[in-house]
């Protein structure tokens, strides 16, 4: 379903990625894993449309990614994935219910029926008793579970999570992993683990290790 | 502004200079001005109506306020974007109060560059004028006081330790208390101009310029959340949504800036207004020059308020940099983005603009209810609803000037500061 080939990234003189080539399947759970400086968040990024890489190309579904332009790669994002970055990074001013509804509403959908998508994806993640407080009152593990929400709520094929626990105690990144693996299954959706934590790449079905920007096994 | 949406330090200490120059260039002229009224009308004052250098007085004094805004916007930019050298002082064993006090100084360096150059100007024109330049001096250590107190204040939103800075979060919501001085301010002016006395309208209708600038300011946080508020509960789409709650969250750091596009407009519908009272009335005058300074001042603000809204805008997107780069990188159209800047601007300026034009031309009517030319009101409201429209659209079409520095704010490399 999501393919990458050859792929070379750098910034200035610093080679980010080189050669990476990858396959990801339908409903399947990848952990990207290696050292700090190893490429793994500009992986994830190359293969979300985030950024492009130099050389080489990134495929879904058959369409080429990395080859449209940023329009076309921002409704591919909205429409088919999801992200969870490491911090959450929900909109400090806008309620967890409004946060996960977001996506919808840039999508177009109506505010009433995206309130109500993001109520269930709250409830689904255990947290709709946090639907309209302000993330800054909320503890990092119902901030993270929000965010999963707001990746989850339209529907995408793919997750993207760059370190989805890196920011919590062990306690709480156990949970939202069990949430995320349990949602992503429930759904079909293929899961892409950006992590150097060995108990979170447990929970993948497939391990990438990433060193110097290359595929090391 | 670098490719990483920071203000270089030489951009913001020329932008510093630049605004400390122009204010006090302002503010020595409008003494200039001031020594020239009075010196030619006195008491005659309300018998002639000799009072064209009065009235540019007032206009370049207040016009400083939006000049003053503008050195203390870029002041407290240039301490969120120095995060990283003020954590590298403190990392080196400054205490908070030394990088406190490092920032004033820097300030303090660029308002003084700033202080001469407009001194110089300001000398030029009192002589020009033919009026004694000395007391045009005043304005320069006034301006440099204040960019050393700028310094200092600014420093209190950013709290530098030596594993970091983060910016302070405290934000202040408006009080009942806000709105007595608007009311105060108001009301002297009112008096001021009902009392008729040159000395005593003199000193009422100054101070209360004063007090109506800082009453006008913590008003508008009242009126800003109000209609943050409302347009937060229509919302029905995504750039609505954020655009109300981003001002409703932070609404006294628009009214801030706000203020002196309300000053703008509030002078401006005042000046129209009297302006048609005196065609309507063909009452014979030397208002004329008077008048054309005034617009002049008019126009210099509204530049000068756009600048410090420009500034403003940089701030509120370095602060919500990851935020913005996390939605856009979740697929939010960097268009849609854009929109929610130029509706924040909306949302903000126009109950301000429409409030200050209102209050501009009761501020002139009222005392002269008696004598006003009644058949003059619907020019005298469509003049004022034109300078709200012009504060208005120039908020707008500055947060449509502002859109490079979000799209610089999107990039993904955001999200690993």
């Amino acid at each position: 379903m999501l393919e990458a080939r050859a792929l070379r990234k750098s910034f200035g003189r610093t080679t980010a990625l080189e050669g990476v080539s990858l396959s990801i399947g339908e409903g399947e759970i990848v952990a990207i894993t290696g050292p700090s400086g190893s490429g793994k968040s500009t992986l994830l990024h190359c293969l979300a449309g985030i950024i492009r890489p130099e050389a080489g190309e990134v495929t879904f579904g058959g369409r080429r990614v990395d080859s449209l332009d940023d329009a076309g790669r921002t409704r591919l994002r909205r429409e088919s994935f999801g992200i969870v970055f490491q911090h959450g990074e929900l909109v400090p001013e806008l309620s967890a219910m409004e946060n996960v509804a977001l996506p919808l509403l840039f999508g177009g959908h109506a505010g009433q029926e995206s309130l109500r998508s993001a109520m269930e994806a709250l409830e689904r993640l255990g947290v709709a008793d946090c639907a309209e407080r302000l993330p800054g009152e909320l503890s990092g593990g119902q901030s993270q579970r929000v965010a999963v929400a707001r990746a989850l709520v339209a529907g995408p094929k793919v997750v993207f999570a760059d370190e989805p626990t890196g920011a919590l105690d062990s306690l709480a990144g156990e949970l939202v992993m069990k949430e995320l693996v349990r949602t992503a299954e429930a759904a079909r959706m293929a899961l892409v683990i950006v992590t150097h934590d060995n108990r979170v790449a447990s929970y993948a079905n497939r391990e990438i290790v990433l060193r110097d920007g290359r595929v090391a096994g | 502004m670098s490719g990483q949406g920071h203000a270089r330090p030489v951009g913001r200490g020329r932008l510093m200079t630049a605004g400390a120059a122009l204010a006090t260039l302002l503010l020595g002229a409008a003494v200039a001005l001031l020594e020239l009224g009075l010196l030619s009308s006195r008491e005659d004052l309300w018998r002639t109506r000799d009072d064209a250098p009065l009235i540019a007085a007032l206009a370049l004094a207040l016009m400083a306020v939006p000049a003053a805004a503008f050195v203390h916007q870029v002041s407290r930019l240039a301490q969120a974007t120095g995060e990283r050298r003020l954590a590298a002082l403190r990392l080196a064993g400054a205490t908070a109060g030394q990088v406190r006090l490092i920032a004033a100084r820097e300030s303090g360096r660029h308002a003084l560059a700033g202080a001469l150059l407009g001194g110089a100007a300001a000398l030029a024109f009192a002589l020009v004028l033919g009026v004694s330049p000395w007391w045009t001096l005043v304005a320069p250590p006034v301006v440099v006081l204040g960019g050393v107190l700028s310094g200092l204040m600014a420093g209190r939103h950013v709290i530098a330790s030596p594993l970091g800075v983060v910016r302070r979060a405290r934000l202040r919501q408006p009080r009942a208390l806000d709105l007595v001085l608007l009311l105060l301010g108001g009301g002297m002016i009112t008096a001021g101009f009902v009392l008729k006395h040159w000395f005593i309208t003199s000193v009422l209708v100054g101070v209360g310029a004063v007090v109506l600038v800082f009453g006008l300011t913590l008003a508008a946080t009242w009126l800003i959340r109000a209609s943050a508020r409302r347009a937060g509960r229509r919302a029905g789409t995504a750039e609505a949504l954020l655009a109300a709650r981003l001002v409703e969250a932070d609404p006294r750091a628009w009214a801030r800036t706000l203020s002196v596009v309300g000053l703008t407009v509030f002078f401006g519908a005042g000046v129209t207004t009297q302006q048609t009272i005196v065609l309507l009335r063909d009452v014979s005058s030397s208002f004329e020059a008077g008048y054309r300074l005034v617009y002049l001042a008019l126009l210099i603000a509204l530049v000068t308020s756009a600048g410090a809204l420009v500034v403003h805008q940089a701030e509120d997107l370095l602060d919500h940099r990851r935020s913005f780069a996390a939605l856009s990188a979740a697929g939010a159209p960097g268009d849609a983005l854009g929109r929610v800047l130029t509706r924040q601007a909306l949302i903000a300026a126009t109950p301000v603009c429409a409030v200050a034009a209102v209050a501009g031309v009761l501020v002139v009517v009222l005392p002269l209810v008696d004598v006003f030319p009644w058949t003059g009101l619907p020019l005298t409201l469509g003049l004022a609803g034109a300078m709200a429209g012009i504060g208005v659209l120039g908020a707008s079409l500055v947060a449509r000037l502002a859109r490079p520095i979000l799209a610089r704010a999107l990039h993904p490399g955001a999200l690993h500061r």
